[in-house]
């Protein structure tokens, strides 16, 4: 069985090991580029979001290199990502593509234990070691590639040499990729600290802090987002997204951190009562959580056309008016342009100095 | 429009357009909200921007009168539960409110015997094919009531498509699919969704159709996923059925929609579908 999944930021390396250990070959279509894109987008319907046109054309290329069952979450809710399978497998047969699609959702389930099964050629104790093994594996590599992330995030507005954080976790995420056991994740994790640490400073001791919310797929995939959290970094900000791969597969995988959720819906009930999809609830209430910790300012990224997003602006706008907090809006689509991003961003950061300056003022003529 | 925005669709810009009328004219606004439906075994849900539209009024509009919210969501209790609570916020007790229940769906079972979404749209438009055209073409019309019976927001699109001496016939439907129907690669469990997928590829005990026509809001994200759905049902069925999209917002000019449904039923004619 060759294996292909969604590309989705830093996801594959739980599900590729999970998919791995399982006893499948995977195929990875390699990072998201402009080509990818074009092709998923002239295949989709054309109001179909942009997370469906880039996994699409991912799918194209995984399918070309060779895989032959394609892997998805789904499900049955308001929002459209529950489809996404079903509408992508029904694209790509229409294009004589042949190949099998496991659905990993709840009516799908006892399909998806029985491919495991088959994996494990029948033998139920054999499938159900190397479950255990796969997720313990997916866990370090994620938790490693999250603490990773997470370092590499903090020290950019204070690298002396912009790029180098970013660098330093490209080579730690080359590492976590080769390490195949969890005793090898764990002294990779061990060792993050003291390889960030190393990273020379340049002397900053304040930094405007920006909590990154929106649509899960285009905060945590940065070929989406123009690589929106290592471009404010270079421009000398914290960029703090309520989302990363790790904690999506957390979230939604294998529903851990139930209380911060709660936490998270109950910050949020007064603007928004129902969940529609689309980490709406939940980045209203990060978006609240962040002003009351003191944030400097929230970016909102999402899709153009995404039905949840659209909705949510002008609660999230009024969010940020009720708590006096900047709000950036960026709606994403196939021709969104970076050079666009960037003004807005830098529009957006100017704005954030201006207000700490401001702030600065007052509180030494109140003195 | 001015209030919404850009990206909601046409119907959610109209409905601000009449929240915004109303406010300052009235002492409380009645606001659905269709969360879930259950039909038989399966679990309908409501659009995503139908689903939180008080949420949005309350963000869009500073001040509003008291606002009556009916939350039907049947995951978590029954229709009757939902309208006793959408009473009681109206201050009416149990019984008062039980009774207005019972009322309502008697007024609603006569007027709708299979559900509103099945019930004939001459109820709601009466076609007026002209004549001189020799047969009419006969085009099965898909797009949510709520637009198409509209005739500011479909900008009268099943009148001119009788002016043109073709035939619209708006279908919505539900149950199972008979032999002569084509079948759908998949359902989505959307509550507005399902009757226009029924509707559009069910033909059993109705005449045959010439032509498709999908009139879509843009922006409209279910219908991104049920026009693909039944393009492909259709494609695989009666590959040489024409289908025409239509994409309705609030910039969509009438000349250029009438030039679109002219070329489609001249096309159809020439084909010699007559």
């Amino acid at each position: 069985m060759r294996v292909a999944f969604p590309y989705m930021g830093n996801i594959r390396f739980a599900v590729g090991a999970i998919m791995r250990t399982l006893g499948a070959e995977v195929v990875v279509p390699g990072p998201p580029n402009r080509t990818v894109l074009e092709v998923g987008a002239r295949l989709s319907p054309e109001l179909m979001c942009i997370p469906f046109k880039l996994t699409l054309g991912n799918m194209v290329r995984a399918l070309d290199m060779g895989a032959d069952t394609l892997v998805y979450a789904g499900g049955s809710w308001s929002c459209r990502f529950g489809y996404f399978g079903r509408l992508q497998a029904m694209i790509l047969r229409r294009l004589g593509y042949r190949f099998r699609v496991l659905e990993v959702r709840r009516d799908q389930l006892p399909v998806v234990f029985r491919e495991a099964l088959g994996l494990a050629d029948g033998r139920l104790s054999r499938a159900l070691l190397r479950g255990g093994r796969a997720l313990r594996l997916a866990w370090y590599k994620s938790r490693a590639v999250d603490a990773a992330e997470a370092l590499a995030r903090e020290a950019a507005p204070f690298a002396a040499e912009p790029g180098e954080p970013y660098r330093m976790l490209n080579r730690v995420l080359a590492l976590v990729d080769k390490t195949e056991t969890p005793a090898g994740l764990k002294q990779v994790h061990r060792d993050l600290r003291q390889t960030f640490g190393r990273i020379p400073r340049n002397g900053r001791t304040w930094v405007p802090r920006v909590k990154l919310v929106g649509e899960s797929f285009c905060v945590v995939e940065p070929f989406v987002n123009f690589n929106v959290i290592r471009k404010l970094g270079e421009m000398g900000v914290f960029a703090d997204p309520f989302l990363t791969a790790h904690r999506w597969v957390g979230f939604h995988g294998l529903r851990l951190w139930r209380d911060e959720l709660k936490n998270v819906r109950r910050a949020s009930a007064s603007y928004w009562r129902y969940c529609v999809g689309g980490e709406d609830q939940n980045s209203l209430g990060h978006l609240i959580l962040a002003a009351r910790k003191g944030y400097d300012g929230v970016v909102h990224v999402h899709p153009f056309g995404c039905m949840p997003s659209a909705v949510a602006q002008p609660t999230m706008a009024k969010a940020c008016r009720d708590f006096d907090i900047p709000l950036l809006s960026l709606s994403l689509d196939e021709h969104s342009s970076e050079t666009g991003v960037m003004t807005r961003l830098e529009a957006f950061v100017s704005l954030l100095h201006r207000r700490q300056m401001l702030k600065e003022r007052t509180a030494a003529a109140a003195r | 429009m001015r209030i919404a925005p850009a990206e909601l669709c046409l119907p959610v810009k109209a409905f601000l357009g009449h929240v915004r009328s109303l406010v300052g004219e009235v002492d409380a606004l009645f606001l659905p909200r269709i969360v879930c439906r259950r039909a038989r075994k399966e679990l309908l849900f409501g659009c995503p921007k139908a689903l939180a539209l008080p949420d949005l009024v309350r963000a869009l509009f500073p001040s509003l009168p008291q606002v009556v919210e009916l939350n039907l969501d049947e995951r978590l209790e029954s229709e009757a539960r939902a309208f006793g609570r959408a009473a009681k916020t109206l201050g009416c007790g149990p019984a008062a409110g039980r009774r207005a229940y019972q009322r309502a769906r008697t007024s609603y079972r006569q007027l709708a015997p299979d559900g509103m979404m099945a019930c004939s749209p001459s109820l709601a438009w009466t076609a007026v094919v002209a004549p001189g055209h020799g047969r009419p073409v006969r085009i099965r019309v898909v797009g949510h009531p709520y637009v198409l019976y509209d005739r500011t927001l479909s900008l009268g699109l099943l009148d001119k498509l009788g002016q043109i001496g073709a035939e619209p016939a708006v279908v919505h439907g539900a149950g199972g699919w008979p032999a002569d129907a084509a079948r759908p690669e998949f359902l989505p469990n959307w509550v507005h969704e399902v009757p226009l997928i029924h509707g559009a590829l069910n033909p059993a005990g109705r005449e045959p159709y010439d032509g498709v026509l999908l009139a879509s809001s843009f922006a409209c994200g279910t219908s991104a996923v049920t026009n693909e759905i039944i393009r492909h049902a259709v494609g695989a069925r009666w590959p040489s059925l024409p289908i025409l999209t239509l994409m309705l917002d609030e910039h969509t000019a009438e000349a250029g929609l009438l030039t679109r449904i002219e070329s489609f039923v001249e096309l159809i004619r020439l084909r010699g579908r007559r």
